[in-house]
């Protein structure tokens, strides 16, 4: 849950992101992190990784400075996308207010993606959270894939295999180029910040 | 109650969001954006091709029918499966290159076999497992078959060494009785599996010796335009 201090004048959002092993999460916090350390004026922290892997998970704290006299920080947190690290999963999901689904476009990962949107909902609902409710951006990863000519799922075979009963916002990007990696970002901020008052009430 | 104007709050940072990353939302903006979408090559050409094979067998339809193989295992390359069985399909291709219009009935119906195939693998209506069953039945098939056309070759040069030997009683059989080597019953073909393999195996590597050496003289090639350091 966001957490809000009216004395200090000071809400923090947790901002996750879930999806399937080797999906591009940490791909995404990595072109953040390179592009605009210096704005936001902060680094991202690795957590425990093996090779390219992330076994416990990416942390990647940031301000936004003072918005109508609050002090805003946001945290993002990718999880690690393998199916035995799980544990590490449910732990990160504890007090999220808001998730970046990052879906991995290629056809082979079709499964992957359905079986990991399933693993969120479950590790939600030990929190008492609802999928339904929690603000949820897709994000359908590696459109760049296309270019190189690898068949790659179509935004609607994946809006109806993942997005058909949630009907959230996605948004097709490419991690690697950094397409769309900053608007996945805004959406999901955005979104969690008007969702404070539903939380707070 | 809370002193927090909350939709001033969320205009407010989505204005921060817009400068923090301005630049890259107006590059990477859905209008900008050009998004192009391969869709899984489609196998109608394919089909054509080997229509076309079986009415008649030219030069053009068989190259075509390489090339479209060629061009379906690069666009499938992730795909094992189905990888195998466009390799099955190059091989029936290039045993039809050879014999052409004197191709056995039997090589077409494997054709379209391995065809069927293909298209029950793309549709996406078959697991992995129904998948690899497919395709080792069509494997097995395309031994078997194998092992046959080899008999029957044989048996036919036998023949065709008995009529002339007939015709030139004088001339001795060139070849002795006691080396001839019988051939394979189509019943057994499982028999011969493994030397089937064996050969293919065999070719198979001489085939990756012949490319490393053609790659080694590319890379001397390229290595002697590179000048000397002096």
């Amino acid at each position: 849950m966001a957490y809000v201090n009216i004395r200090n004048k000071e809400i923090q959002l947790k901002i996750v992101y879930y999806g399937p092993g080797q999906g591009g999460k940490t791909t995404n916090l990595l072109y953040i992190n390179k592009n605009f350390s210096e704005k936001i004026k902060s680094q991202m922290i690795n957590i425990d990784t093996y090779g390219d892997r992330t076994i416990f998970f990416d942390f990647f704290p940031f301000d936004l400075g003072q918005i109508n006299g609050f002090d805003i920080k946001i945290q993002l947190y990718t999880v690690p996308g393998q199916s035995r690290y799980d544990a590490t999963r449910k732990l990160v999901l504890n007090g999220v207010d808001g998730i970046v689904f990052v879906a991995d476009m290629t056809a082979s990962m079709r499964r992957k993606n359905i079986l990991s949107l399933k693993n969120l909902h479950e590790n939600l609902m030990t929190y008492n959270k609802n999928i339904f409710k929690i603000p949820l951006v897709f994000q359908f990863n590696k459109v760049d894939l296309s270019q190189k000519g690898y068949p790659i799922l179509t935004p609607e075979r994946l809006t109806d295999d993942l997005n058909r009963q949630l009907k959230r916002p996605w948004i097709i990007a490419s991690a690697l180029t950094g397409q769309n990696v900053a608007a996945t970002l805004k959406t999901v901020i955005t979104m969690t910040t008007a969702n404070i008052k539903n939380n707070l009430n | 109650m809370l002193d927090l104007d909350y939709n001033n709050l969320v205009m407010g940072v989505e204005k921060r969001l817009d400068e923090i990353f301005a630049d890259d939302l107006q590059i990477h903006s859905p209008q900008s954006a050009k998004l192009k979408l391969v869709k899984p090559p489609s196998l109608a050409s394919l089909r054509k091709i080997i229509m076309s094979l079986e009415w008649e067998v030219t030069d053009n339809h068989l190259n075509d029918l390489l090339k479209e193989l060629n061009r379906l295992q690069r666009a499938y390359i992730k795909d094992d499966q189905l990888q195998k069985l466009l390799r099955l399909l190059f091989f029936l291709g290039r045993y039809i290159r050879v014999y052409k219009s004197d191709t056995h009935p039997y090589v077409f119906n494997s054709l379209f076999r391995a065809y069927n195939g293909v298209i029950k693998i793309t549709s996406g209506k078959y697991s992995n497992h129904q998948k690899t069953r497919i395709v080792n039945d069509e494997i097995k098939r395309y031994l078997s078959l194998k092992a046959y056309l080899k008999s029957k070759n044989k048996n036919i040069s036998r023949r065709t060494l008995k009529r002339v030997n007939t015709l030139e009683k004088s001339r001795p059989s060139p070849i002795d009785s006691s080396s001839k080597q019988k051939p394979y019953p189509y019943k057994d073909a499982s028999k011969i599996l493994s030397t089937t393999l064996n050969n293919d195996f065999r070719e198979l590597k001489k085939f990756i010796y012949l490319e490393i050496k053609k790659l080694r003289q590319d890379l001397q090639r390229i290595l002697a335009l590179i000048p000397k350091k002096t």
